[in-house]
């Protein structure tokens, strides 16, 4: 078979093959996905190019996060099966497909097919390759768990950083009329059908890199050194495994569905309106002190934060253990929240450092949600329960901005708002923390009913079941 | 089954020098464009 390479069993490591080859090979392809968070660059190139409303165009993004979610919940357990190397493979054909099939859409200016492209199909791409590298990280990094995973999921934060500039300059070349230094500067739907034409051929050869890196490590392979007595005399550490349909029959599940589900939420609250809302806390008689310059500055500063909190708090957990990590994540959040609403239109500086903690929170809690999986679950099909809770993130992706416009719309017109108007969304984010921090604090070892039988050859670890 | 290691990556050095370049120097790329725009946030 032409495509045989992609089987599982000839992804097993050699001997001597470096486990430091694993993280950049799933940060090529976290770095390419990541992509999605940043489609505001050419949002308004649509709208002019399809004389549409942001709404309509706006449901491309939304399709693929709805798909992606949809996508990890489903091809979870089959993730698990082929191994990471098929599932990069068949993440980077659909995310590339998704560019090219979006790209004629353009061209042909057929939004239903940009919506079947880069929504449908490049949000099937996305689903695949989140999860795709997650579970063999955690088997080569079984005494760091938390810092593997951050590594590749601060590739997701990071994509955007990646593209966002790239986007902009790629315009520019298809586009001379475009100007990349100029906000109100609109490409043409040309110079957005060549760049989709080109994300999609460089992100598909990127991601192979990911696909010919990858291995799994042999059945019973350890890191030198590593003692796995230590990391199960851990408490709230098991050894035991847990099978995906068995995870989410086990409260620990749910209870870690509605951990991310909040955590989530609030983060969303503020990145869904952190430009305008920099500007409304200090808003002075109609006219606010901080330039829109200023607060796309703010803007950019908090995608640093999420992106760095995703490395730095996931690979502190290690250390901490996961359920203390999310205690600060959700505790800490619900300070930092009433702080934002109560003195947060004291000072910029303040109101700048507060946001951007929060926002570390929120990367760091997609970050370190896969060793905590572990943790609980086992390595057996982490990748495929990791798939499953996703799911939270789709959920919170609806209800945080539900909640924050919510209350925003009832508290008077955009552009006229002042810091006090956040207060009752933001009063309501401390008490979705609040169910968080409860779920959090109940979560208990799995019960041995749930475990998968003891297994002597070492099948379950290498995914063969 | 006998420890293997995996902190030996002996004639891998190229192979990982040229896999972690691909990963950050776009990286490195975004982050240097997305501090640019953050000079706005402290200068202004």
């Amino acid at each position: 078979m032409a495509l045989s390479f992609l089987d599982r069993e000839h992804t097993v490591a050699t001997p001597g093959y470096s486990r430091w080859l694993i993280p950049p090979a799933a940060l090529a392809i976290h770095l390419c996905i990541g992509q999605a968070y940043a489609t505001s660059v050419y949002k308004n190139a649509l709208v002019a190019h399809f004389d549409s409303s942001l709404t309509a165009i706006g449901v491309i993004f939304s399709i693929a996060i709805v798909m992606l979610g949809l996508s990890a919940a489903v091809m979870g357990t089959w993730v698990e099966r082929v191994g990471p190397r098929a599932a990069m493979f068949t993440s980077a054909c659909f995310w590339a497909a998704g560019f090219l099939v979006g790209a004629l859409g353009i061209a042909t200016s057929q939004l239903w097919l940009v919506y079947l492209g880069y929504g449908f199909i490049g949000g099937i791409g996305l689903g695949i390759g989140y999860i795709s590298p997650v579970s063999t990280l955690i088997k080569w990094f079984p005494d760091r768990p938390g810092l593997a995973t951050g590594m590749a999921i601060m590739g997701f934060g990071g994509g955007a950083l990646v593209a966002s500039p790239l986007s902009r300059q790629l315009m520019a070349v298809y586009d001379s009329g475009y100007d990349p230094a100029d906000p109100t500067s609109v490409a043409s739907g040309s110079a957005v059908t060549s760049l989709f034409v080109t994300l999609g051929i460089a992100y598909f050869l990127v991601m192979m890199l990911g696909v010919f890196t990858v291995r799994v490590p042999a059945p019973g392979w350890m890191p030198a050194g590593f003692d796995a007595s230590s990391v199960a005399a851990r408490p709230m550490v098991s050894t035991a495994n847990v099978s995906a349909a068995n995870a989410i029959r086990t409260p620990q599940f749910w209870l870690l569905w509605t951990v991310l589900f909040c955590n989530v939420t609030a983060g969303i609250g503020i990145l869904e309106q952190a430009a305008p809302m920099i500007q409304d806390f200090f808003r002075d008689g109609g006219t606010s002190s901080v330039a829109p310059t200023t607060a796309a500055g703010f803007v950019a500063f908090l995608s640093l934060f999420n992106m760095a909190g995703r490395f730095a708090w996931s690979s502190t957990s290690d250390y901490i253990g996961r359920k203390p990590t999310y205690v600060m994540y959700l505790g800490v959040g619900m300070v930092l929240y009433v702080l934002l609403a109560t003195v947060g239109n004291l000072s910029t500086v303040i109101f700048v450092l507060v946001a951007a903690v929060i926002i570390s929170f929120y990367g760091g809690g997609f970050a370190t949600v896969p060793a905590y999986l572990r943790d609980l679950f086992g390595t057996f099909q982490v990748g495929a329960i990791h798939g499953r809770l996703l799911t939270a993130w789709s959920a919170a992706g609806i209800a945080g901005p539900l909640i924050i416009n919510g209350f925003l719309d009832a508290q008077g017109t955009p552009g006229e708002l002042v810091a006090a108007d956040y207060r009752p969304a933001l009063f309501t984010m401390v008490a979705v923390l609040a169910v968080g921090f409860v779920a959090n604090a109940l979560v208990r070892p799995v019960a041995a009913r749930f475990h998968e039988p003891a297994d002597p050859a070492g099948e379950l670890a290498e995914g063969k079941v | 089954m006998p420890e293997q290691t995996s902190g030996q990556p002996g004639n891998q050095v190229p192979r990982l020098v040229v896999t972690w370049l691909v990963v950050t120097v776009p990286l490195a790329y975004g982050l240097f464009e997305t501090i640019r725009g953050v000079i706005p946030l402290f200068t202004s």
